[in-house]
């Protein structure tokens, strides 16, 4: 690997090899011409960085490039981060998404759509934070109670059907806030994630056995057992919760543990 | 930027030659943040001088600039936090090339800082702001144009900024 490189000949610097070397000065000019403007350099990047560049920024921005020219007209819909504004809800989140829906968009459907997508590129990471002020809870799609790319699943608000088949073979780690599942619900979840590591529960109610017996599962939390939004009233009546998971190694119970009902 | 001068380990070094032929002596431990030099140099292809291709002097010279920031041992990390700003305050045109080489030479943290760089020029502006910073020319009729704003009102909706910062 070169002893020999130590002095390597560049002209007219060669006394400086010791010392602290500086790139020599020269005047000539740039080809591409840096301070030339006029020139349309962007466009002119391989598709592979622009799409780098248009992951950076929330999808709206990176969707709005469509209309740039024809060049950039589907490049956004390689983009392999979806992010959907910033995570805290703030006022002019929630009243877009009031804005589409009312303008008569299903905001479902796109979702629906965008996941799909998502998961055919075999998305590892994902975070649904919805929260719907007049409509039904976001139902998690088929595509992705059946995922096998996702490792990493967030959901706030979210509904799991009944009829759904549930087969998470990869996940890791699941986060499931504002949710009213039965005993045979977090039965069926916990059983279809063989690979499960850290399980959260937020905001949650409506059963009262969690039997995590999987020696992968070593990380549990649940944060404020209590009401999600709707009107689950039957839920109540003798509240406890019954935790058996041998193999947890981190606990976290923390929160409010509300007692519904009578 | 202080070396130290009385270092009893040898240092080599590598001499990069950028597209306008322009040649850099660059100590191996600095240059070797770029994996692309890092990889000629294990297949020992390093002993004559490395031929940059695809990088004209005025961005090698830059690139240069970051590298020693990045690796020296005594810029802490306010130092180099205030450098990567100043760095990013380039014309975008410069930060487009320098883009293009990290690209090349692979290294990481500057493609991505450069990435962001100009993600910021991008985003919540208007089509109309996003081309003239980057002297994009729409080839789109008028009509195509105002099919794909009708399509798609939500995106263009809102407080999107006209400036060219």
């Amino acid at each position: 690997m070169g002893e020999q490189d130590q002095c390597p000949g560049s002209s007219g610097n060669d006394g400086d090899c010791k010392g602290h070397e500086n790139p020599p000065q020269k005047t000539k000019k740039n080809q591409k011409g840096c301070a030339v403007t006029g020139i349309d350099w962007i466009s002119q990047l391989p598709d592979s960085l622009i799409v780098q560049i248009l992951s950076l920024m929330p999808v709206k921005d990176a969707f709005r490039t469509t209309i740039l020219s024809k060049r950039w007209q589907y490049l956004w819909t390689s983009i392999d981060n979806l992010i959907f504004g910033s995570r805290n809800i703030n006022c002019s989140d929630s009243l877009a998404v009031n804005k589409i829906y009312h303008s008569g968009m299903s905001y479902n459907s796109k979702l629906d759509e965008w996941l799909e997508i998502a998961l055919k590129n075999k998305v590892e990471d994902i975070d649904l934070d919805i929260w719907y002020y007049d409509q039904e809870s976001y139902i998690l799609p088929q595509v992705l109670c059946s995922s096998s790319s996702v490792l990493k699943l967030s959901c706030t608000c979210c509904r799991i059907s009944e009829d759904c088949t549930l087969n998470w073979t990869s996940l890791k780690s699941l986060t499931l806030t504002h949710l009213f599942l039965r005993d045979e619900h977090i039965e069926q979840i916990i059983s279809s994630c063989p690979q499960l590591e850290a399980l959260e529960l937020q905001e949650f109610c409506g059963f009262h056995r969690l039997h995590i017996t999987s020696p992968k599962c070593r990380r549990l939390q649940l944060i404020n057992h209590g009401h999600p939004k709707g009107d689950w009233d039957s839920s109540g009546g003798d509240c406890f919760l019954e935790v058996v998971a041998p193999y947890v190694r981190h606990l976290k119970i923390f929160g409010g543990f509300h007692l519904y009902g009578n | 930027m202080a070396e130290a001068s009385s270092s009893i380990t040898e240092k080599f070094f590598l001499t990069l030659k950028s597209s306008d032929g322009d040649e850099f002596v660059l100590e191996e431990s600095i240059a070797i943040q770029s994996i692309t030099i890092k990889n000629m140099v294990e297949d020992g292809c390093s002993s004559s001088v490395i031929p940059l291709s695809k990088v004209d002097t005025e961005t090698l010279i830059k690139v240069i600039e970051y590298m020693k920031m990045h690796s020296s041992t005594s810029s802490n990390e306010e130092e180099i936090e205030n450098f990567d700003k100043k760095f990013v305050s380039n014309s975008i045109n410069t930060i487009l090339n320098i883009l293009e080489a990290a690209n090349f030479l692979d290294i990481n943290n500057l493609l991505e800082l450069c990435a962001e760089a100009v993600a910021n020029r991008i985003k919540n502006k208007t089509p109309e702001a996003v081309r003239k910073i980057f002297n994009i020319t729409s080839d789109f009729t008028p009509e195509e144009e105002a099919e794909i704003r009708n399509e798609t009102p939500w995106a263009f909706e809102g407080n999107l900024d006209h400036s060219l910062d």
